[in-house]
């Protein structure tokens, strides 16, 4: 093992092997009375649910990084930031609007503070450009800098954008299904979970799609971006549909804000337009789609119109599927879900434009570009689309200069709360819009 | 309650039935779905040495057992090893999630109070895995009185048996002793194993407590 690989990290070892570099190792586990306290995630646990025959506990919550137990110990050296900052670390040729380049200063001015942040930008502004400037800057200074997304599949794409604005600088990818070892690099990007490794290693950390699924909803996730940081580290938090528990903090001067509610090319979002059809998964049952959803399909597949169909669950692809075969025929499309095998395969074949269209669940729902494409959802009113689901949906429209329109159509069985605020959340946004001209 | 496996919330009312007699009241420690996932291996069909489905006498393999060992042991299972139970195997024994040994202690508790012996062995495991894994995981999934009469013989950490093929694993030589043969000398004996694959750990465990004298030597796991 080489000493780079403990800078800014908390690396697990068992108590059978010996200690590294002569270091005194941390323990793992706080005992208090019948609790115990993971100090890699945070879990409070019980005793009796987690003890081992030996004597020992563990921790199930975090199990999937590697098995903490109250008898190994971590070891950890302080980030040395051992880096040779390059005199131009960016290789990125793009423009930024206007509007884009005030927020990209306000933002790197805010990074070279190390502020707390949350860049609220619409979908379709180029968050990630916006970016580019705060991230140069802050290589320059020589600050380790990380970026991070709760989904694997954001993680997937950003890698290859961020290599290709950032030619010279190697960046080290980490998540749960990458069969590289660490690497120590001054630019990092991974999956939240993967930040729990981390101790106080980053000068600037960046998260990305902060509202996402499970960072959201999981206290440990907040709590190992918070200790993955720099004791005086600054966090930018980039989202289109920020939370109320965000707000909230922003509300209280917590948080500082940036703000963009309008897209690059600034036409205003796309607006949801519901159509209300009786029971839609009776009707798939016996093979048949809703009249009104036919009548939008076939429109849109005569004039060669790429789109996308969201449906609420996995178990809806297999009759709407059937239905679309016989009411459509012979048209190309394909179902996708998030444990399907070939998932990868046939969003690329959506790109390559093989694709009449593609149906879906929630999985393509964020961190997914189709320039140009319409969106459906049939069973919008559905449970699992939240309001922030139903507003990223909304977003896959109108991405392109070419197309900056286009519809989104929710087929519903009865109205919703959390359509009516998602109709809400997207007029506010192109209210504000026309305000900024 | 949440299952074990998926953390989905198990909705669960106790029958009446079981409301009124004074047994305790278990609660189920899978949900629905991910328990279906798991094909129980029906009483007393298949081979009768080691219950392989589609056999009515005994199977080729167990055959080669009595020419080799000149004994067929009787090895019965609560489950198939499918994919579910390879996950569920990974996740228990490498893993280390320990709070798994409630999903089936049940079952293999009940199978082995079913063989009706007087003496329960689990099969041990070898020191340094079981330091390194804080339990032994047949042990967990055994809710009744059981003797570790057999421990590991070799001071040396061998291969796991999950890493070798199906010829290295018959030749592996006995890895363990007994250590009172008056314990089971006379009586009848159930060796509890978590999963059986090729047999050789069961049959090596077998000889031994036969050797020692038993009266009647039979097993269980969990899945085979």
């Amino acid at each position: 093992m080489q000493k780079e690989q403990l800078y800014g990290r908390r690396v697990l070892i068992n108590q059978a092997q010996p200690a590294p570099f002569g270091l005194v190792g941390e323990k793992t586990m706080v005992i208090r009375g019948s609790v115990v306290i993971c100090r890699r995630c945070n879990a409070r646990l019980k005793k009796t649910d987690v003890a081992l025959p030996d004597g020992s506990c563990y921790c199930p919550v975090c199990l999937n990084l590697g098995r903490v137990t109250s008898h190994d110990y971590f070891y950890h050296l302080e980030e040395p930031n051992h880096f040779s900052p390059l005199p131009d670390p960016c290789s990125w040729q793009g423009q930024l609007s206007p509007l884009q380049e005030v927020v990209a200063r306000e933002v790197a001015r805010g990074m070279a503070e190390h502020h707390h942040r949350l860049l609220w930008a619409v979908t379709g502004a180029g968050k990630t450009e916006m970016i580019f400037l705060a991230l140069t800057e802050a290589l320059k200074r020589g600050e380790r800098v990380a970026i991070a997304s709760p989904r694997v599949d954001v993680c997937l794409e950003l890698y290859p954008r961020l290599q290709a604005a950032f030619k010279k600088v190697p960046i080290a990818l980490l998540h749960g299904k990458n069969p590289q070892p660490y690497q120590y690099r001054q630019l990092t990007i991974c999956t939240t979970h993967q930040l729990l490794r981390f101790y106080h290693a980053f000068d600037n950390l960046v998260i990305d799609e902060v509202d996402a699924f499970p960072f959201a909803s999981d206290p440990g996730l907040h709590f190992a971006a918070s200790q993955a940081i720099k004791e005086d580290g600054g966090l930018l938090y980039l989202t289109a549909t920020p939370s109320k528990e965000l707000l909230e903090r922003v509300r209280q001067k917590k948080l500082k804000v940036s703000y963009l509610p309008q897209r690059f090319h600034g036409h205003p979002l796309p607006q949801i337009q519901t159509v209300l059809v009786g029971r839609w998964r009776k009707k798939l049952n016996k093979g048949v789609l809703p009249r009104q959803t036919k009548t939008w399909l076939v429109t849109r597949i005569k004039r060669h119109q790429e789109f996308l169909l969201f449906v609420p669950h996995v178990v809806d692809l297999v009759p709407i599927a059937r239905a679309l075969k016989n009411e459509l025929g012979a048209v190309k499309f394909m179902t996708v879900h998030a444990s399907d095998p070939d998932r990868l395969d046939k969003v690329q074949a959506m790109r390559d434009h093989q694709l009449a269209f593609l149906v879906t669940t929630t999985i393509l729902e964020r961190g997914v570009t189709f320039p140009g494409i319409d969106v459906g959802v049939l069973g919008a009113d559905s449970e699992i689309f939240s309001t922030a689901a139903l507003v990223q949906i909304a977003g896959r429209v109108g991405r392109s200069l070419e197309r900056p329109g286009g519809a989104v159509t929710f087929w519903i069985q009865e109205n919703s709360r959390r359509i009516e605020e998602a109709r809400r959340q997207i007029a506010e946004m192109n209210r504000r819009a026309r305000k900024l001209k | 309650m949440k299952c074990l496996l998926c953390n989905a919330l198990i909705k669960w009312h106790p029958p009446i039935r079981d409301l009124l007699s004074l047994k305790a009241l278990r609660s189920p420690r899978l949900c629905k779905n991910c328990r279906s996932r798991f094909i129980p291996l029906a009483g007393g069909k298949g081979c009768p040495g080691c219950q392989r489905q589609g056999f009515n006498q005994i199977c080729p393999e167990c055959q080669a057992w009595q020419e080799r060992v000149g004994f067929c042991l009787s090895v019965r299972a609560c489950f198939s090893y499918n994919e579910a139970m390879k996950e569920f195997m990974h996740a228990y024994k490498f893993a280390g999630d320990y709070r798994l040994h409630q999903a089936f202690s049940f079952e293999l508790t009940a199978l082995v109070k079913e063989s009706g012996a007087e003496v329960v062995i689990p099969l041990p495991l070898h020191p340094a895995t079981q330091k390194e894994r804080g339990f032994n995981q047949v042990k967990g999934l055994l809710e009744c009185q059981y003797q570790s009469l057999l421990i590991t013989k070799d001071q040396e950490k061998p291969r796991p048996q999950s890493v070798k093929n199906r010829q290295e694993r018959l030749a592996t030589p006995q890895p363990f002793r007994l250590l009172s043969s008056n314990k089971v000398a006379g009586k009848s004996v159930v060796l509890v194993d978590d999963v059986f694959t090729t047999g050789r750990t069961m049959y090596h465990a077998a000889e031994l407590i036969k050797d020692a004298g038993c009266k009647t030597i039979c097993g269980v796991t969990l899945a085979n």
